[in-house]
């Protein structure tokens, strides 16, 4: 059972999910970001309600983050509670891995890893 | 919250040996005696991860690996299939099921454990 | 008391009891219907269950015999053969015997092994195939055995690795999650990972179900590369793995590590030419190859990541060695091994001495300061000892910077840098190979098209290799490049006078030549080989270790220099020998052999003096001419032959006394003057015996001859 709410009022709107996250609900959830993506300019998500999330779901974000780029629109994350933080950590993410300095700041991802100066 | 771990097999003893590995480990354990028993203890029951025999009556294994694959809520279920052969082809077979893994018997409690654990915690 | 495993047995038991009442019935069934495939496919099952649940247990006799029915019935089963009576009859007589075989493993009695075999031996007869055979069937147990193995192992020493894991796209669906793979990974030590995302797409053209995700790791562990691959072992088809082993986890390594674009050129995430242009815009590296989307973000992030890993490593291991050792000053050991020498010197005047008092209990003692005296001085040279691997990394660097500079494709490899030699030996090696290695890059090696044209490689390729030969050490550095030009340096030789005209130099012989000063066959002086110095040098050098340098080359294929030096400075295995009063000592590294010689038989001709060994013809060196010793030669003297460079040479001496360990001591004031002789060391009497610069001597012979020869000529 898959439960969200979608506040499109707001702005920015807030999509806000509830339970586990993971690859058995994720046509429904790519669904339901790419149904509330196109309603809105400016997107919430807030996971703070959200169970255990796995890397289909953090795949998908990082997805639904490029397609608000590049039509764009903004998406952010609200925060990281404990699971969200939790599965970014073991999957190796972080906004080290994203594009380039400009980019690192609009990255959904947090600083889970201090890089050195880069040393040539 | 415990895992469930349904072992399907028309063997009594291998029924037992992997359900008393995995309960010692700290599994939930289900078990079926073929295929299509399988497939009924799914509709009722939750499975995080399927172990099955290849060669069973009323459904054998290749074929319940593709029917689990149908399944509502089981698309990405991990499956570990039993053999006794290691040839590439049966694996190659269970690969294109859907099959996640597989231990090639005779295997040890703590062999079975470490394939598990490949796939659930 | 009872085990789960006596519970297992037992279910299995009944499990089998109960199969087997079954089979009983259906195969009495298939004789009626010898068509009925579903009574052939439960017969197959229920000797399948019997032998996969009896291999569990270790119910070898059952599931071996099993083996052979189920193979029989596999047959059946793909209609390969017919259901016949004889066939119901051999299995039914060897259902019996399996229910029996049952009944004697629980009671531990019994012995069902004749009428097994004899039941084997039929159903062989009826069979379309030869049933497989016990060497087969122990492979087959031996490849399961394996099988389950792959995922479970051993360990070793630690290293770093560098995997990168990119799963197939449908890895999901297989029901398979990468995060209990990178948790399983991280089991195996140290473990750092870093998503890659530059393959998600937007959601527009997302599939949920897909895996884009792929992931770089670095790994420090030491259980091996097979652990870390049995962590992929059911993604293995389909997915990309890569590991690469890139820090060995030594302490002597400098902390510091690859630089940026070096890890990404091994990586392959870029081109070395990407790098080359990426580089002469002298801004921020990472930068430029993002901006010119020559690589993802995340590609650099990940080699900034392994950079500081290893870096981090390193600092720790060293800091961890650092509390484990303390550093001495080199002076403190070199007067250890000095006293050392001193003691050993003293204590084989003790022991004679007690061999002469012909007194137990000093012989005792002095028996007890010998065995201490040998073990302190083993113990000192072992401090002494680094391995060699300190010179040779120097030289990745030179090959490195000097093939990039020269347009040159050249792969290092390196053996035996393990090899340990006296830390002297060490600090004076240095020069000589860093010679010998720009001259392989600058001479040998051809550029990359001038290679592929000779039906070469492009990429060329310097061998270094150090590994012990008795007290010495053999270091090889050979390339694959164009070889010698014997001609230009007969040439060369002749025009600088090194030989005559018309004088027959062998090949060897002939590329011994390249070690004489002033002998230079490049015909355009480049700034990396120099003018000529280079090679006359390294001989020098090692002439001064006592070592020896030879050349092997061979036209189009490469060249090879061998360079031999003693294990460590401050000792080495001679050969005494006695000219009248006075001893000499030569090391035994270049002695081949002794031989007599009867004073007369062969005295030399114009002060030449040649012995016959064998048939073979080689000049020897009166020792007592040379260093001027007074006193009536004996009737038979003894010619110690030697080979250095290559050349055979004898020495004339009174008496060869025996071999020794000799402890050198450096020859001060006038004796510096004379290269005959490289040291000096005091006997168990207190005498002194200068050591023979055998390289030298020769050399200066040879010279003579030369000499001689032109004023002849004249």
């Amino acid at each position: 059972m898959l439960e969200y709410r979608f506040e499109k009022s707001g702005n920015p709107a807030v999509l806000r999910f509830s339970g586990e996250l993971s690859i058995d609900k994720i046509v429904d959830l790519r669904n339901i970001l790419l149904d509330s993506l196109n309603q809105t300019e400016n997107i919430l998500i807030d996971l703070e309600k959200a169970g255990p999330v796995d890397m289909a779901f953090l795949q998908l974000l990082c997805s639904a983050h490029r397609m608000a780029l590049k039509s764009g629109k903004s998406l952010s994350v609200s925060s990281y509670p404990g699971p969200f933080m939790e599965a970014i950590k073991e999957a190796g993410l972080g906004s080290f891995t994203c594009k380039d300095a400009q980019w690192r700041s609009k990255c959904l991802w947090p600083d889970t890893l201090a890089l050195p100066g880069e040393n040539l | 919250m415990g895992k469930t771990v349904l072992i399907v097999d028309d063997s009594a003893t291998m029924r037992q040996v992997v359900s008393f590995a995995l309960k010692d480990a700290g599994f939930e354990v289900i078990s079926a005696v073929d295929g299509k028993d399988a497939i009924a203890k799914l509709g009722v029951a939750k499975s995080d991860l399927i172990i099955t025999d290849l060669n069973m009556p009323n459904l054998n294994g290749i074929e319940l690996i593709k029917q689990v694959r149908q399944t509502p809520g089981h698309k990405f279920t991990p499956i570990i299939m039993l053999t006794t052969e290691s040839q590439e082809s049966r694996k190659a077979e269970g690969r294109q099921a859907g099959v996640s893994g597989w231990i090639v018997k005779p295997f040890t409690p703590e062999q079975l454990l470490g394939v598990v654990k490949k796939f659930i915690r | 008391m009872k085990g789960p495993e006596d519970r297992h047995k037992e279910i299995f038991r009944e499990e089998a009891n109960e199969l087997l009442s079954e089979l009983e019935g259906s195969l009495l069934e298939l004789e009626e219907n010898p068509e009925d495939g579903e009574l052939v496919e439960k017969i197959f099952r229920a000797m399948h269950t019997i032998k996969g649940s009896g291999a569990m247990f270790g119910f070898n006799e059952i599931v071996s015999f099993t083996h052979e029915l189920e193979t029989a019935f596999d047959h059946v089963r793909n209609k390969k053969m017919p259901v016949t009576k004889e066939l119901i009859e051999i299995t039914l007589s060897a259902r019996d015997i399996l229910r029996e075989m049952l009944e004697n493993s629980a009671e531990g009695v019994g012995d069902n092994e004749r009428a097994a075999q004899e039941t084997l031996s039929r159903l062989k007869r009826i069979l379309p195939g030869p049933l497989k055979t016990e060497a087969e069937n122990s492979r087959l147990k031996d490849e399961k055995e394996k099988e389950n193995e792959k995922i479970f192992r051993s360990s070793g020493d630690p290293v770093t690795y560098r995997i990168r894991f990119r799963p197939g796209r449908d890895i999901f669906k297989n029901g398979i999650n990468p995060s209990f793979l990178i948790n399983e990974l991280m089991t195996l030590g140290d473990c750092l990972v870093i998503a890659q995302i530059d393959s998600i797409p937007a959601m527009d053209e997302f599939d949920p179900e897909a895996c884009y995700f792929y992931w770089d790791f670095v790994l420090t562990t030491g259980q091996g590369v097979n652990a870390i691959k049995d962590v992929f072992i059911f993604v293995e088809e389909g997915s990309e793995l890569k590991i690469e082993a890139v820090d060995e986890g030594d302490p002597g390594k400098p902390a510091d590590y690859k630089r940026i674009g070096e890890i990404l050129v091994e990586k392959g995430d870029i081109s070395a030419e990407a790098l080359k242009e990426a580089l002469s815009k002298h801004k921020n590296l990472g930068q430029i190859l993002v901006e010119e989307g020559a690589v993802p973000h995340g590609r650099i992030a990940s080699a900034l990541v392994e950079q500081q890993y290893i870096r981090e490593k390193r600092k720790s291991l060293k800091e961890a060695e650092a509390a484990a050792s303390i550093r001495v000053p080199s002076r403190k050991l070199d007067i250890l091994a000095d006293l050392t020498g001193e003691l050993v010197t003293l204590q084989a005047r003790l022991s004679r001495f007690s061999i002469a008092e012909n007194n137990p209990e000093l012989a005792a003692i002095a028996e007890g300061v010998e065995r201490l005296t040998e073990e302190l001085r083993e113990t000192i040279m072992g401090v002494r000892l680094v391995p060699i691997e300190n010179v040779f990394s120097k030289l990745k660097r030179i090959v490195r910077d000097l093939s990039g500079e020269l347009g040159k494709e050249i792969a290092l490899e390196i053996t035996g840098a393990e090899t340990e030699l006296d830390k002297s030996l060490i600090e004076k090696l240095g020069d000589p190979l860093v010679h010998i290695v720009r001259n392989s890059i600058d001479h040998g090696i051809e550029p990359p098209d001038e290679r592929e044209a000779r039906g070469k490689p492009r990429r060329g390729t310097i061998h270094l290799s150090a590994a012990h030969s008795g007290a010495n050490v053999l270091i090889q550095i050979g390339d694959d490049g164009k070889g010698l030009d014997a001609e230009a340096i007969k040439a060369k030789a002749i025009e600088k006078g090194l030989i005559q005209h018309g004088t027959e130099l062998s090949g060897n012989g002939l590329y011994q030549l390249i070690f004489a000063s002033g002998l230079s066959t490049a015909k355009e002086v480049t700034k990396v080989s120099g003018r000529g110095v280079g090679m006359d040098v390294v001989r020098k050098n090692i002439d001064a270790l006592r070592g020896t340098v030879e050349v092997e080359s061979w036209k189009g294929e490469g060249t090879c220099i061998n360079i031999r030096v003693p294990l460590t400075l401050a000792i080495i295995e001679g050969l005494l020998v006695r000219i009248n009063e006075e001893h000499f000592v030569i090391p035994l590294s270049m002695v081949e052999e002794c031989v007599e010689l009867i004073r007369g038989a062969n005295e030399g001709q114009n002060g030449k003096h040649i012995a016959n060994v064998r048939g073979d013809i080689v000049p020897y060196i009166d020792l007592r001419e040379l260093f001027g010793i007074g006193g009536p030669p004996p009737e038979i003297g003894q010619i110690v032959i030697t080979e250095a460079d290559g050349k055979k040479v004898g020495f004339l001496v009174d008496q060869v006394i025996g071999e020794n360990q000799t402890v050198i001591k450096a020859l001060g004031g006038t004796f510096k003057q004379i290269d005959w002789i490289s040291g000096a060391t005091i006997l168990g009497d207190g005498s002194v015996a200068l050591i023979l610069a055998v390289p030298q001597i020769i050399k200066w012979m040879e010279n003579r001859e030369t000499e001689r020869a032109a004023f002849r000529a004249e």
